[in-house]
């Protein structure tokens, strides 16, 4: 199937796939687009649900959702930095739960081509520091964003900022969210996609990585590998 | 990694723990590969208050977690380069050898009164930082400088274009010692420090040239110039150098010329020239007391009457001289081999140049050392160690005599002019003479026990330390080592050294050629050095010019020009 002309869909947890009509197009593979942020430096959500430890923003109707272990940011005046740990689709009506059709990609958006308006994309941000004059400072933020505050992905320059120190990773390796090792995963492919010489980063993020799991030498081991295999 | 090993120095590390008996722990720096890193190398941990300067004397791998040695990565995968360094790194033993205040520099600092052994550790993490030109010459001295009290031995090791000296004032205070086992560089070693020793007018020396290699050219057995041959004592310092020799037919067919020729009246051979001969003619101790005997029957011509006696009737002889017949009839057989020794004589010969009598050749000998001269005794064809022993003892046993003399007669004038020059005598295959046998008997055990009280020390050069007698060994001012694998020569070398177990895997571990270890009274700490290259270079900075650059020169001088 050529490029952007695949339907974007979501595979819920007891497997129901539920498409999302009229949502961007890209290829099946990159589900969750992953990648070059200075095409999408505008808004991707807004933010529904607030806390000085994470946020849930919601994706703007025919937008992407953000790719797990993105970097996010929000607000203008400070900006908060997150990293997306959870990304949902559900049903607008929280009563009406979507059930099983049984039927072909093709033929779901022939049937049902207003799907799309009743399904919703979430996603859940951890918040990890903020900006400061051009500074990151890691730790959690003293007051939450705005709710409604516009959420943006950021860019390889932001990113570039953020992870000149690492010391973050241990507030992501300590937050106590399931699958956080593949979470650390999905940030350091973050990381790492947003510098040009990639081995050399991969070391230095593997490195900090290396001091999270100091008494794990098996799951180190398994990360770094995993790591690589991507590389 | 490259790292400007002159002035700019790089971190190595940091130290993590040690003590002062055992030495210093430092956790190499991850950006440093640890096969850079060698035992020998010359390094400045800076603490807080003090510098101290120390030796890389280990280097261990070591790994934060035992499971990562377990199951070990793939060489060159990410997970072996996240963990190089950090969870798999290189801890490096040091031997912290001298301190020194921090910021005392320039003209405030004085090298006897600020470098001071160590009598305390770094703090923790203080940094560690390759040693830079500055802090060799700091504690080494400089040649350029004082020229004739510090002569430039080599390079530390990974440091060229920097000079490792020795402090020559106290290189003659003491007896000294260059060993390594053969083809390693003693030779060169010996013929460096010797002519060293000759440029700077601080000592005359005497040496029993066993296989006449000082002296005149030799060939080099290996390095860059392998075969080539390069100068000897005589051929950069004409004026200061007096060739003798023992057999003035090896000197003609190598067309060399000799200005002493040394011949041994067997008269004047005395029962204490015999004595440490025992070993090497298996003489029993009756045989000795039998000597004395005949000593106090015919006084100077005691040797000579035994040799002449028909072994026939040596049973009668006995009887009239008193001695025991089994014990004479030995004597007799076993001396018989120094008669046939070519440069033994039976009596006093005239020769168309005049008298050679042992005493004539001894005097000419000591006043040439008195006068500044520089002496080298060459063997010839006639190196067997009986020759060497027996003219070594000899003839050091009656200059050692004279210098006793000069000596107690500067104690009783007290006039600097009366002052005995100081003689280092150099002798090879020291374990013949200092083995604890030997030691006992012969004037080499009396000089290296009396050290400098009568202006006389010893050059020990040896391929076999182990066989020298402890005590000696123990009273040696200065080592130049060499490298040597046998334990008990290494053990040997480090005897009556502190801390010397840390030194011990240096020294084992040096290249067989140009490297030596140098420690002891001479060097404020013990180092390896890259010895200076024994060749053009080498002659010019002793003086020697080419006959073309001495013409040249001579031409400016008459022309009334500047040299």
């Amino acid at each position: 199937m050529p490029r952007g002309e695949s339907d974007h869909f979501s595979i819920f947890a007891d497997g129901i796939i539920i498409q999302h009509v009229g949502a961007v197009r890209e290829p099946p593979d990159g589900v969750y687009f992953h990648g070059n942020s200075k095409k999408m430096t505008d808004a991707i959500g807004e933010v529904v649900n607030t806390s000085t430890t994470e946020i849930v923003g919601q994706c703007r109707r025919n937008g992407r959702p953000p790719a797990f272990g993105s970097f996010i940011q929000v607000g203008v005046e400070i900006c908060r930095i997150g990293v997306v740990y959870n990304v949902e689709t559900t049903s607008i009506d929280p009563n009406r739960r979507p059930s099983a059709l049984g039927l072909s990609e093709e033929q779901l958006q022939r049937s049902y081509p207003q799907l799309s308006s009743l399904l919703r994309s979430q996603f859940q941000a951890l918040l990890i520091g903020w900006l400061s004059d051009n500074r990151f400072v890691y730790g959690l933020p003293q007051t939450p964003p705005s709710l409604h505050a516009q959420v943006q992905p950021c860019r390889d320059e932001v990113i570039r900022c953020i992870s000149r120190d690492l010391g973050f990773l241990r507030l992501i390796y300590a937050s106590g969210k399931s699958a956080t090792e593949d979470l650390l995963l999905g940030v350091c492919r973050s990381i790492i996609e947003a510098h040009e010489r990639k081995r050399t980063e991969a070391v230095r993020v593997g490195k900090a990585v290396s001091e999270l799991y100091r008494d794990d030498y098996d799951t180190l081991k398994r990360f770094i590998t995993r790591l690589e295999s991507w590389l | 990694m490259v790292v400007n090993r002159e002035n700019h120095s790089h971190n190595l590390g940091v130290i993590t723990a040690g003590s002062l008996a055992e030495g210093l722990e430092m956790r190499l720096d991850p950006a440093y590969a640890v096969e850079q890193v060698r035992a020998g190398k010359f390094v400045v941990v800076e603490g807080s208050e003090f510098d101290f300067f120390s030796m890389i004397t280990d280097v261990c791998l070591d790994a934060s977690s035992g499971a990562i040695l377990r199951d070990p990565p793939r060489r060159s995968s990410l997970l072996d380069d996240v963990l190089a360094g950090d969870h798999t790194y290189a801890t490096i033993s040091l031997k912290p050898m001298l301190m020194l205040q921090r910021g005392v520099a320039g003209e405030r600092f004085d090298r006897e009164e600020h470098l001071r052994p160590v009598k305390s550790i770094p703090v923790h993490f203080s940094t560690v930082r390759e040693a830079g030109k500055d802090d060799v010459n700091r504690v080494f001295g400089e040649e350029s400088v004082t020229q004739t009290r510090f002569f430039n031995l080599g390079a530390p090791l990974d440091m060229d274009n920097v000079e490792v000296c020795l402090d020559l004032d106290r290189f003659i205070e003491r007896s000294n010692g260059i060993f390594g086992k053969t083809g390693t560089g003693k030779t060169f070693l010996t013929r460096l420090v010797l002519a060293g020793l000759i440029r700077s007018h601080k000592a005359v020396n005497l040496i029993f040239d066993m296989h006449s290699e000082y002296g005149w050219e030799t060939r080099a057995e290996s390095g860059p110039g392998k075969d080539a041959f390069v100068k000897g004592l005589k051929n950069l310092f004409p004026g200061k150098v007096l060739i003798c020799t023992l057999d003035p037919d090896s000197a003609r067919q190598r067309n060399v010329s000799f200005d002493l020729e040394v011949q041994i009246p067997l008269n004047e051979i005395e029962v204490e020239d015999i004595a440490p001969l025992q070993e090497e003619l298996n003489l029993h101790p009756t045989a000795i007391e039998t000597a004395y005997i005949l000593r106090n029957l015919f006084k100077k011509n005691w040797l000579k009457k035994l040799l002449d006696t028909d072994p026939a009737e040596m049973k009668e002889q006995a009887e009239q001289w008193g001695a025991n017949k089994e014990s004479l009839a030995a004597l007799y057989r076993k001396l018989r081999a120094v008669r046939d020794l070519p440069f033994v004589v039976d009596k006093t010969e005239t020769k168309a140049e005049g008298e050679i009598t042992l005493t004539a050749s001894i005097r000419r000998i000591i006043e040439e050392l008195r006068g500044g001269r520089h002496v080298d005794l060459e063997f010839g064809r006639v190196s067997g160690m009986l020759a060497y022993l027996l003219v070594a003892n000899l003839i050091s046993r009656r200059i050692h005599h004279e210098w006793v003399k000069d000596a107690e007669k500067y104690m009783a004038t007290q006039k600097l002019e009366d002052r005995p020059r100081p003689l280092l005598i150099t002798i090879e295959e020291a374990h013949k003479f200092l083995n604890p046998a030997a030691a006992r008997q012969t004037i080499f055990g009396v000089i290296a026990r009396e050290l400098r009280k009568y202006f006389v020390s010893l050059l020990v050069v040896d391929q076999r330390p182990s066989g020298i007698d402890d005590e000696i060994l123990s009273q040696l001012g200065t080592r130049i080592t060499a490298l040597l694998n046998d334990e008990k020569d290494i053990q040997a070398v480090f005897t009556g050294v502190s801390g010397a177990s840390a030194l011990r895997n240096v020294l084992a571990t040096l290249d067989t050629k140009q490297q030596a270890l140098i420690l002891g009274h001479a060097t404020p700490m013990p180092v390896v050095v890259k010895t200076r290259t024994y060749g053009l270079d080498f002659y010019r900075a002793m003086g020697w010019e080419s006959k073309e650059e001495k013409s040249l020169r001579l031409g400016r001088i008459t022309a009334g020009l500047p040299e």
